[in-house]
């Protein structure tokens, strides 16, 4: 790896962790283009490499916002239980197969999610408590 | 009044573990929207929630991507070195935006991420 593409990656990294910290996300939409367009891994690569990097990206993040609020440990079980499930499931529909259907259709779906976001805001919440 | 939720959050979560998994992202772009629309949480806790949840998700899609050889381990520690110090920086930033501002910024997101699914 050429030290410009060290420097790519890091700079690449940084953006990510600081949209991850601040949205909660990932950052795989970003990070998995990225790797492909700037570094050019394949699509696979790019994609294992995203998940890999998003572990103790959203470890530190989590750490960080324990240390300042409280955090509801039950619902985060819950949801990453299900997500668990979900991502060996979705991992076997990446490897063996073919995934244009459920793109198309979380594609459709996210497109409708940002909509009601941007143009339907909700009441603002009475508290921060969950 | 959690504990009631427990099996909707396993849903969310389940699918936006598909998505994570097969995409190789973290989810979190379904699993924001959901907690703030299902679960009425408020934007900043939602983006909390969701990012402590993708840790594990992604764990197990890494496991077994890495398990066929498709993981970069010297781009991974590259990107690293920068993600972990930015999630520091947008952590802080996420305890002082307000609200209205993490939003409309989470839903450009949102779109973006589904054009992206749609025109590959």
């Amino acid at each position: 790896m050429s030290a410009a593409e060290i420097a790519i990656a890091v700079s690449l990294g940084l953006l990510v962790g600081t949209l991850s910290g601040l949205l909660g996300v990932g950052g795989g939409f970003i990070m998995v283009p990225g790797m492909v367009v700037l570094l050019g891994e394949t699509q696979h690569v790019a994609q294992g490499t995203s998940l890999m990097v998003i572990i103790p990206t959203a470890i530190v993040g989590t750490i960080t916002s324990a240390r300042v609020r409280s955090m509801p440990w039950r619902l985060i079980a819950s949801v990453g239980a299900g997500g668990t499930l979900g991502a060996g499931l979705g991992v076997y529909i990446a490897l063996h197969v073919s995934d244009g259907t459920l793109r198309r259709i979380f594609g459709i779906l996210l497109l409708f999610v940002a909509a009601r976001m941007l143009f339907r805001p909700r009441r603002q919440p009475m508290g921060e408590e969950i | 009044m959690l504990q009631a939720r427990v099996l909707p959050a396993m849903l969310v979560g389940f699918v936006g573990g598909i998505a994570s998994g097969m995409l190789g992202v973290g989810g979190g772009i379904i699993l924001v929207p959901a907690l703030v629309f299902l679960f009425h949480l408020p934007q900043r806790d939602a983006n909390v929630v969701s990012l402590a949840a993708i840790a594990p998700m992604a764990a197990v899609g890494a496991f077994f991507f890495a398990g066929s050889g498709n993981v970069d381990t010297r781009v991974a520690a590259g990107l690293l070195t920068g993600s972990m110090l930015g999630a520091m920086v947008g952590v802080k930033l996420l305890t002082r935006a307000p609200e209205a501002l993490l939003r409309t910024l989470f839903a450009v997101v949102v779109a973006l991420a589904g054009l992206r699914m749609l025109f590959p």
